[in-house]
């Protein structure tokens, strides 16, 4: 085994994946290879810290603080949150009463004020019936019953 | 508790559920955290964070996977995220300091130094493997954290990652190649010091 071949196969030596002939071969070169040596030892001391880090404990107030900050948060957002909580029920009724509003208002829109060279007589039948049919009111005609009325 | 009754209660935020899952999960949530961010303090801010994002998406949770594969997979999100935004700090106080002839500025915002701050061989070693692990691309990351610290088995990486078995297999056997190389490297920037 050459340094290559050493500094290619550290973690399976130390994991004890290669066979026994390779593993041989590994612990020759390190006794011949001192830069070789040195490295594996500070690879195996390396890795070793990871156990360490394992060790590692948090802090025994940090479900407290987790809760205290969950309580917060829970506090500062807005109860009509909750109905976020079922996008998949909430964005189709959303979508569907967005479409109808918008029909609805293109409609009386279109029918209140035709555009000067539309063509469209507002008091044609089609448009009255039109008018009739969607609820739309003539609100020219009542602001002068009201003028009148003063 | 079951993960379904867990489940409802965090929708309807009953304290009860909520202290439950956070008496169940914080440990692991924590850990996790910790192993990407080499900091429990910071791993202890982020878990604060993760919690508050379960509850937020809770509704999201479509149970595909179980209740604890989701909250890892949302822990290992957040903390990468928050390495993303370590990272970013980090150049701008580099460039910072740049203009300001002084490193305190970078010194005050990033902990990446166990290597500067620990004269012990083992801490500075430590430094350079978490720097290294940082290094690998992000799945490669994901998957020798989950497995050499966590010690998560690969068959729940795979759920956690939502990739096939062979593939965690290929990945950590790749982040196994690639670290060695980056470790050997910083062995030798450390023996320059």
């Amino acid at each position: 085994m050459n340094c290559k071949e050493l500094k290619e196969n550290m973690f399976a030596f130390q994991e004890h994946t290669l066979s026994p002939e390779r593993k041989q071969a590994f612990l020759i070169h390190l006794d011949e290879c001192n830069e070789c040596s040195l490295i594996f030892r500070q690879f195996q001391l390396a890795l070793s810290t990871v156990d360490a880090d394992k060790e590692a404990k948090p802090s025994p107030f940090a479900a407290t603080h987790i809760l205290q900050q969950i309580g917060s948060h829970i506090e500062t957002r807005p109860r009509y949150f909750l109905m976020a909580q079922n996008p998949w029920i909430i964005r189709p009724v959303v979508a569907a009463v967005s479409l109808a509003v918008g029909i609805f208002l293109g409609i009386n829109m279109a029918l209140r004020e035709p555009l000067p060279d539309s063509g469209l007589d507002p008091g044609s039948p089609v448009i009255q019936s039109l008018k009739s049919e969607f609820f739309i009111t003539d609100f020219i005609e009542e602001d002068k019953s009201l003028t009148s009325f003063q | 508790m079951t993960d379904a009754e867990l489940i409802e209660g965090i929708k309807c935020r009953d304290r009860v559920a909520l202290e439950y899952l956070v008496a169940t999960h914080q440990q692991k949530v924590i850990k996790t955290a910790y192993y990407f961010l080499g900091n429990m303090e910071d791993a202890e801010d982020l878990s604060q964070e993760v919690f508050i994002g379960i509850i937020d998406s809770i509704a999201m949770f479509r149970k595909k996977s179980s209740l604890t594969t989701w909250i890892y997979r949302i822990t290992v999100n957040q903390s990468l995220n928050f390495l993303k935004k370590r990272q970013r700090r980090a150049v701008f106080s580099r460039i910072g300091a740049l203009f300001n002839s002084t490193r305190a500025g970078y010194q005050n915002s990033y902990r990446e130094p166990f290597i500067n701050e620990d004269p012990v061989e083992a801490s500075e070693l430590r430094g350079i493997l978490k720097i290294a692990v940082s290094q690998l691309p992000e799945n490669q990351q994901i998957a020798f954290v989950l497995s050499q610290y966590d010690d998560r088995p690969y068959k729940e990486i795979a759920e956690i990652m939502e990739l096939t078995l062979s593939s965690v297999e290929s990945l950590i056997h790749r982040a196994k190649m690639n670290l060695q190389k980056r470790l050997i490297s910083g062995f030798s920037e450390y023996k320059k010091q």
